[in-house]
């Protein structure tokens, strides 16, 4: 099995619900295909960079997770005929996966998950946050507009 | 790239800077971690080159790969948001 992160973004306009019911949806077909759902981030809403369907307003998750890579392409498949789905990536981390390293993490992960902390910026990449103590934040709004930013080089 | 420095021309050699990501093995390159890739682009959105950025060749291309992810994902934008008139 081969370990991917998956994220998708939903329209912010859409209630709750809806966002939970496409979580559910994924997450679904995912282990559905026997694969194993190594971590679920959820940096809530978001503000957009540029305005997509019509919004500025995005729900970001993450999923991370080993499976096949038919498992991929029927996700995707989803991710394309779901109207509420408004943007997708899916990226391979790895290509071959232990199982057993992988339970352990999972495991990690999801005992530091309840780790909801105020809104504070952006949520940070979580890349090594198995091996650290998980500093994850979950945002529910970002109120930082993407065009400014820190000083930065000028060519 | 050359040395020789002439007259009139923007600085030719900036000072040899070492690839930032080469240095600190810990510090990944992710589409996620927008505050690290905004560093490595201009107040325009445009990413910056190599040669100002110091990256080296290996770096540089993940860097770009990871910054047009985050702009698939509208976590950067693709042009800088128009000031309101």
């Amino acid at each position: 099995m081969r370990r991917y992160e998956s994220v998708w973004v939903v329209n912010g306009d859409l209630p709750d619900e809806e966002v939970k019911a496409t979580i559910d949806k994924f997450t679904k077909i995912i282990t559905g295909q026997g694969g194993k759902l190594v971590s679920l981030e959820e940096w809530g809403r978001r503000k957009l960079a540029y305005k997509i369907q019509g919004t500025l307003r995005g729900y970001y998750v993450i999923a991370d997770f080993a499976g096949e890579p038919a498992t991929v392409r029927e996700l995707e498949r989803n991710y394309r005929i779901d109207d509420r789905v408004i943007r997708y990536l899916t990226v391979k981390r790895a290509d071959r996966v232990d199982l057993a390293a992988l339970e352990a993490e999972a495991a990690a992960k999801a005992q530091a998950a309840p780790s909801l902390a105020a809104p504070s910026g952006e949520g940070p990449a979580e890349e090594a946050a198995a091996l650290t103590t998980p500093s994850e934040t979950v945002t529910e709004e970002s109120a930082e507009p993407e065009s400014e930013a820190a000083p930065e080089k000028e060519a | 790239m050359a040395v020789v420095p002439r007259r009139k021309r923007k600085q030719f050699y900036v000072r040899r800077k070492v690839c930032r990501f080469c240095v600190d093995p810990k510090l990944v390159i992710d589409f996620k971690d927008v505050t690290t890739l905004r560093q490595f682009v201009t107040e325009r959105g445009k990413i910056i080159p190599r040669r100002i950025s110091g990256n080296c060749a290996r770096h540089q291309r993940s860097l770009t790969r990871a910054i047009k992810q985050a702009r698939l994902l509208a976590l950067m934008p693709y042009v800088p948001s128009p000031p309101p008139a």
